[in-house]
């Protein structure tokens, strides 16, 4: 095996790790989500939308019976729960050109305008997603979560 | 002569004692969060890594021992640490802000806090900002004491009773910001957080881009090239940790909303023993203090050659006992509080306990997983960059 096909082989098995992480991640989120629901609140904490608390100082607080959203993000700031889709760096990042590619929706998927943050988080994640059985496990987790087909 | 005015003393002390029994000033104005007038550059934003909060256990007075809660202080470490994180958030002069259960040492600003005295009258947190470079921003002890309208129902604002406290730091830290740190160090505090993640991840890379200078401070030494592989995987790994941490922010909020209306009814409740206790405590030692003084003035009375001072001493002797008989009262009064107060806090911590229990376990059982997780990148990455260097000295050879 060459020096570039061992490369290769390694950045796979990243690969797969990143998608196996996003799995047990987006599992938990979805757990706490319920949870908050159970409990009378439509607003999950975590800014997967990343559209709470901007510079202008109009936090998200709506929805909840707590007074913020915590780590939902600035509007193109690094992390605040943005799926890794290539969300734009600020000065001071060190630049990440390792824009990943999108792969075209599975017909039988509507579009997401009615997505709420997990949906959407499991939509990107799939989009994102280069291996095509690992694809087709975040579609179909997409699928049973918003009950398409059912 | 002097003999003749004993008495007289005496009873001057008593009343000078009554006269100076402490009155706690309470403030009923509430500190607004403050935002930066000037327009923030999205780019300028720095990101805040708040700690959960100590529960200063060891720190508490013994006056105060009985009025804490061992699993309520732990539940508080969660609530404080959520609220403050929300007085930043909402200030809207910072990037994103996390509260996070470990290290901090890859955020832009690193908040750690320990409680010192929350009884529902006072708050007390001693906090600690620095930066990623290591410079402290804030070393300081924050106090805020409440009045009766902070649980007023009539009167009560949106925000928690001791929001206030929050905000001030909030102000302090941005203030702190405004004087002293310019854009230029605004971007090396982005770019040293951004190595110290690189660091923890691909250690024999990148350990040598940042050096301590003589003051402990962390200065850049270089910065990885444009378009390094390394840095997209990290960068990769970086988001994942950002999903992560929003994943136990998840955890955090729920458990703050489940823990509010209980908490908040039982610091009002406490509120009010605490206030019963201390006005109790006050006037028994008052009255102790009076009380041995008069048994001393009337004893000396007696031996008085002044006919008004000798015939006074059995009222003044009998004013003293009565007052001491007054202060054992004042002091049974206040133990049938402090009873009160701990059937209040063994309720609360029966209902907050299980779920702070539930929230740590969860929380350890994600950040396990996580670890793990981590480590095998770690590894990936090492073997990766041997391969790197292999070829590169292959294909130098």
């Amino acid at each position: 095996m060459t020096a570039s096909e061992r490369r290769a082989a390694l950045d796979a098995r990243l690969n797969e790790g990143f998608a196996e992480f996003d799995g047990m991640i987006l599992g938990e989120r979805e757990r706490a989500q319920s949870e908050a629901d159970e409990a009378g609140s439509g607003v999950m904490s975590g800014g997967g939308s990343g559209g709470g608390g901007g510079a202008d100082g109009s936090g998200d607080g709506s929805g909840s019976s707590s007074p913020m959203i915590i780590a939902s993000a600035p509007e193109g700031s690094t992390g605040g729960g943005i799926m890794p889709a290539g969300n734009a760096s600020r000065q001071g990042d060190f630049s990440n050109n390792n824009q990943p590619e999108t792969f075209p929706v599975p017909e039988d998927i509507p579009n997401g305008n009615n997505d709420d943050v997990v949906a959407r988080q499991l939509r990107e994640a799939a989009m994102a997603e280069p291996d095509p059985e690992l694809r087709e496990k975040l579609w179909d987790e997409y699928r049973a979560y918003t009950g398409l087909g059912q | 002569m002097l003999r003749m005015f004993k008495p007289l003393f005496f009873l001057l002390l008593m009343a000078g004692v009554s006269a100076c029994s402490t009155q706690t000033v309470k403030s009923t104005t509430f500190t607004p969060i403050e935002s930066d007038d000037e327009g923030l550059v999205e780019e300028e934003l720095l990101d805040i890594g708040i700690a959960i909060f100590e529960p200063g256990l060891d720190d508490i007075p013994r006056n105060r021992e009985e009025l804490t809660f061992s699993d309520v202080r732990m539940a508080e470490t969660y609530f404080a640490s959520y609220n403050l994180a929300g007085a930043l958030q909402n200030s809207g002069n910072w990037g994103v802000v996390r509260v996070v259960p470990g290290d901090l040492s890859s955020s832009d600003l690193a908040i750690t806090g320990t409680i010192l005295q929350s009884d529902g009258e006072t708050m007390r947190v001693q906090v600690h900002v620095k930066d990623s470079t290591g410079a402290t921003w804030i070393n300081k002890e924050y106090e805020e004491v409440v009045s009766k309208y902070s649980y007023d129902p009539r009167m009560r604002r949106s925000e928690d009773a001791f929001q206030g406290l929050f905000n001030k730091i909030a102000n302090d830290l941005l203030a702190y910001k405004q004087r002293n740190i310019s854009r230029e160090k605004v971007l090396n505090i982005r770019t040293v957080s951004q190595i110290q993640f690189a660091r923890d991840f691909a250690p024999q890379i990148f350990d040598d881009y940042v050096e301590e200078d003589r003051n402990g401070i962390l200065q850049v030494k270089r910065l990885p090239a444009q378009n390094d592989p390394v840095i997209n995987r990290i960068q990769d790994i970086r988001e994942r940790d950002y999903l992560y941490v929003d994943a136990l922010q998840d955890y955090y909020s729920n458990f703050v909303r489940q823990m509010e209306t209980p908490y908040t009814e039982f610091r009002r409740m406490s509120y009010e023993e605490v206030m019963k206790m201390d006005k109790l405590a006050a006037d028994s030692r008052r009255n102790m203090i009076m009380g041995v003084a008069a048994i001393i003035g009337g004893i000396a009375a007696t031996q008085s050659n002044n006919a008004a001072a000798y015939w006074s001493s059995p009222v003044i002797l009998a004013s003293g006992g009565w007052l001491i008989k007054d202060a054992f009262s004042k002091g049974d009064e206040r133990q049938m509080h402090v009873e009160a107060l701990a059937e209040l806090g063994n309720s609360l911590e029966m209902e907050i306990a299980p779920q702070t229990i539930e929230l740590e376990q969860r929380t350890i059982t994600l950040s396990g997983s996580v670890e793990a997780q981590y480590e095998q990148w770690r590894e990936l990455l090492a073997d990766i960059y041997a391969n790197d260097i292999g070829e590169a000295t292959s294909s130098d050879l």
